[in-house]
């Protein structure tokens, strides 16, 4: 066999072997991990996630959001207000932090829309800051000084691990099968080519505030998940422009439009998170001066340059045209 | 009568608040990007008057003159070195870049200058004036006089110098802007630099009229989006009528509510305005 | 024999990985007048865009007065002699009619380069007499005049560059004859100042008879060149469609 046909055959045998190895290594966690190596990987799963909702967005909708801890507000106090003042369960109250912060994203699009490019990213930001003022100013939950979670002590370590590695999985798949499908497609063209997409019929709006939503749903459930291992919230904290700086970097520098980019990008921010330590000034200086450079240097991020120099990927979603060199 | 006190601070304020979105304006009209630095560039003024040039003994009106050509070099560098080498290839790029360059400067000032909180004492910050039976704060009256004055002297060098027009055209249609011998790096790093220019101004102002922080600048930044959605883009008198309105929003929502609601206040009279009108106040005519 | 004014050899052209120019080779001399003619899609902008600059992933020679021009900035290349009146005329509309002259004014005024090649220069004054029409809508915006005194600004505009060669794209689209006349006999006079011509123009009749020598494109190659009273209209009729030779 050649080169180029026996590297070919290689990549497209080894792609299920890898993602199979992986799962099997992340579902066996309790036999080969402690609660430092549990709870490193809930603190990754979490983040990659959230790139993930924020890659969505940004890499394959075109929609570049400084918002998102709009969506991860709403799910912490969604999941404290249900299970501390309503006394609902801890799980209905997941389930209900996805559903309140994809319905909220209806309005909060569809206001925000209007604005393009990069009055659309500090739009969205403006939007989130409401919400911390309001937040801050309500007596319910008691206002800028927060609140205790209690719940969450009561949940076992181990089954929030499962949850978080499923949920980061479940997201996976999701976005995969979004993207494989013809909305994917869609939302591949308005990314690229607006006004072109719409000539052709795609109702550019409406696909747009899907991936809004989904975005949006996938961030409260998140940030629920985050919630119920805090043993406090504030609003200060959970709509904080921080999270979009660590989100952004995430999908930035794991690669942008790649499905494994904001994983290895959440690998990444948790390595600088356990060399950088505590304080706060210069995780962020780090964090945006990598950014910066990033940007600069790499736009594709990790998982682009992977692409770019050997030519592999590891979920093949990406539907660009043919380049000069033939297909394995 | 009260309201009227408080509309007319508000006017005054709002020369201020159109003078922070001036700069954001220029930006966004010759390059299209949204330069999410200027107002950490503002607050770098503030820290820079504050901190280092007026405990060196220069009082404020000399330390204003060094603070503006300091904050044109500053943004010409950032332009030239960093944002300029990001644009041409979508929206994306120069938010991450601007947005990466703020998070180093807001920490930066944090590491260096503490989070205490800061002010220009001057004889002007504490005293009120009588107009007409009303009370305003003096140093707002400045703030207004400065804002209207950098206005005006920024549709001057648009309108009648050869930069000017050269900024125009490029802003309209830079590729034909390359056709009439212009090189549009060139414009970008003027604006850039002009922006940040009359950010320097808005700091020194700032630093004149309340406390800031390193965090000021998101907050600045906040102001400058808001006040230019709220006037219309592409026009530089509608973002100092955006100003006004955001100041006066902000101060009846003080008055009316309570201190801590100013700021909500005035985020929501910018979301109506985008409700119900998103073309802002004065958008540009031209096609 | 004198060294042509520009030499284009072997130039070639791509969008992304669609060849727009492919081998495109000609010259012309000072003062001469060339006609490039084509249907659409033939690569007869990107050709013109491929030699002001405009166009950056260009190859092959562009050689202006024996210099080396492919890979120049288009704004320099502006400065060394070359000037383009765009397909569509792209008058900048907030700036007025005034301005958008003084535009170019400004740019030249910067980089004293080469002289035009008439006896006088270029200037505002003299602009305003090749296009009275113009000096009445001075102050007005440059998107409230007409297709024609738009057509005859970004003339103008060009001008004011100073160029040794001029290059136009489609000045006649969209305008009435009546004022394809009026254009063309600036044109002729500009011509007759000495003042180097390529043009692309949809009128064939026209470009051939207002032409010394005409390249006829087509798939962005070559298919027809020669003086542009030599070849028959059947002959320019089958390069233009791109039919085999006979």
């Amino acid at each position: 066999m050649t080169t180029p046909a026996l590297a070919g055959k290689l990549r497209r045998s080894s792609r299920p072997a890898i993602v199979g190895a992986l799962v099997l290594a992340l579902v066996s966690c309790p036999l080969w991990g402690g609660d430092g190596a549990r709870s490193t990987l809930i603190f990754l799963a979490y983040h990659a996630a959230l790139a993930q909702m924020w890659n969505l967005l940004a890499g394959y909708a075109g929609l570049v959001s400084f918002g998102q801890q709009l969506f991860l507000g709403l799910g912490s106090y969604t999941l404290a207000i249900g299970c501390e003042r309503l006394g609902i369960g801890v799980w209905p109250a997941f389930a209900l932090a996805a559903v309140v912060a994809g319905a909220l994203a209806v309005p909060v699009g569809a206001l925000t829309f209007r604005l393009k490019g990069g009055y659309f990213a500090v739009g969205s930001w403006l939007v989130a800051e409401v919400f911390r003022l309001l937040f801050g100013n309500w007596g319910y939950v008691n206002h800028a000084s927060g609140m205790f979670i209690r719940a969450a002590r009561s949940v076992d370590p181990w089954l929030i691990y499962y949850v978080a590695i499923g949920v980061l999985i479940g997201m996976v798949a999701l976005v995969v099968a979004t993207l494989r499908s013809r909305i994917g497609l869609a939302l591949m063209a308005v990314r690229d080519a607006e006004d072109a997409a719409a000539g052709l019929g795609v109702h550019v709006w409406r696909v747009k505030l899907l991936a809004f939503v989904i975005a949006a749903a996938g961030t409260g459930l998140v940030a629920a998940l985050i919630a119920v291992q805090t043993p406090f919230i504030q609003p200060n904290a959970t709509f904080s422009i921080e999270w979009s700086a660590s989100i952004s970097f995430m999908a930035v520098v794991g690669g942008l439009g790649t499905i494994e980019g904001p994983i290895i990008g959440a690998a990444v921010y948790v390595l600088l998170q356990q060399q950088l330590g505590g304080n706060g000034a210069v995780h962020l200086i780090v964090l945006g001066a990598i950014s910066v450079v990033v940007m600069l240097v790499a736009p594709r991020g990790i998982a682009g340059l992977v692409r770019d120099r050997l030519g592999w990927t590891l979920f093949p979603i990406a539907r660009r045209a043919p380049s000069r060199s033939p297909p394995p | 009568m009260q309201l009227f006190e408080t509309l007319l601070n508000g006017l005054l304020l709002g020369g201020l608040y159109g003078l922070i979105g001036l700069g954001l304006s220029i930006n966004f009209g010759t390059m299209r990007v949204v330069h999410l630095v200027h107002g950490d560039l503002i607050v770098l003024a503030a820290y820079f008057l504050v901190v280092v040039l007026v405990p060196w003994g220069l009082p404020p009106l000399a330390a204003a003159a060094v603070v503006v050509p300091l904050l044109f070099s500053v943004g010409w560098a950032m332009q030239r070195f960093l944002v300029g080498r990001s644009l041409g290839r979508g929206v994306l790029p120069p938010l991450i870049v601007t947005f990466g360059i703020s998070m180093v400067l807001q920490n930066g000032l944090l590491l260096w200058a503490t989070a205490d909180a800061r002010t220009l004492q001057s004889s002007l910050s504490s005293s009120g004036v009588q107009i007409g039976g009303l009370t305003v704060a003096s140093v707002r009256i400045v703030d207004f006089a400065a804002g209207l004055a950098c206005l005006g002297l920024l549709l001057l060098l648009l309108g009648r110098t050869a930069l000017g027009r050269a900024l125009r055209a490029t802003s309209d249609d830079a590729s034909t802007a390359r056709l009439m011998g212009i090189d549009p790096r060139r414009m970008y790093a003027a604006a850039a630099a002009i922006a940040a220019a009359t950010g320097g101004v808005a700091g020194v102002l700032m630093a004149a009229t309340s406390t800031f922080y390193p965090s000021t600048g998101s907050a600045t930044l906040l102001i400058a989006f808001e006040v230019v959605v709220v006037g219309g883009l592409g026009s530089l008198t509608g973002t100092f009528l955006g100003g006004i309105l955001l100041a006066m929003a902000q101060l009846l929502g003080a008055r009316l509510v309570g201190p801590s609601y100013a700021q909500l206040t005035g985020h929501l009279v910018v979301l109506l305005v985008l409700v119900f009108r998103p073309q802002g106040l004065l958008p540009r005519t031209a096609p | 024999m004198t060294a042509p004014l520009l030499r284009i050899d072997g130039l070639a052209a791509w969008y992304g990985q669609l060849p727009a120019v492919r081998g495109v080779s000609f010259e012309i001399e000072a003062g001469g007048a060339l006609a490039v003619i084509g249907e659409n899609g033939a690569g007869k902008t990107t050709l013109l865009h491929s030699i002001c600059g405009l166009h950056g992933a260009a190859t092959g020679d562009v050689v202006f007065a024996g210099e080396q021009l492919r890979g120049v900035a288009a704004h320099d290349i502006v400065h060394r002699g070359i000037a383009l009146v765009p397909e569509g005329r792209r008058i900048f509309p907030s700036l007025s009619v005034d301005e958008n002259l003084r535009v170019a004014v400004d740019q030249h005024r910067r980089h004293r380069g080469s002289s035009g090649t008439g006896a006088r220069q270029w200037t505002r004054e003299r602009v305003y007499e090749l296009f009275p029409d113009l000096r009445a809508a001075a102050h007005r915006g440059g998107h409230q005049i007409s297709g024609g005194q738009q057509q005859m600004l970004a003339i103008g505009r060009a001008l004011l560059s100073e160029p040794r060669l001029l290059m136009l794209d489609e000045i006649s689209l969209g305008l009435s004859p009546a004022v394809v006349k009026v254009v063309y006999q600036a044109l002729a006079e500009i011509r007759a100042d000495g003042m180097t011509l390529v043009f692309v123009e949809q009128d064939v009749r026209r470009s051939l008879a207002f032409s010394e020598h005409m390249i006829c494109l087509h798939k962005g190659t070559v298919r027809l060149a020669g003086p542009s009273q030599a070849s028959s209209l059947d002959e320019v009729r089958r390069a233009y469609f791109g039919s085999p030779a006979r």
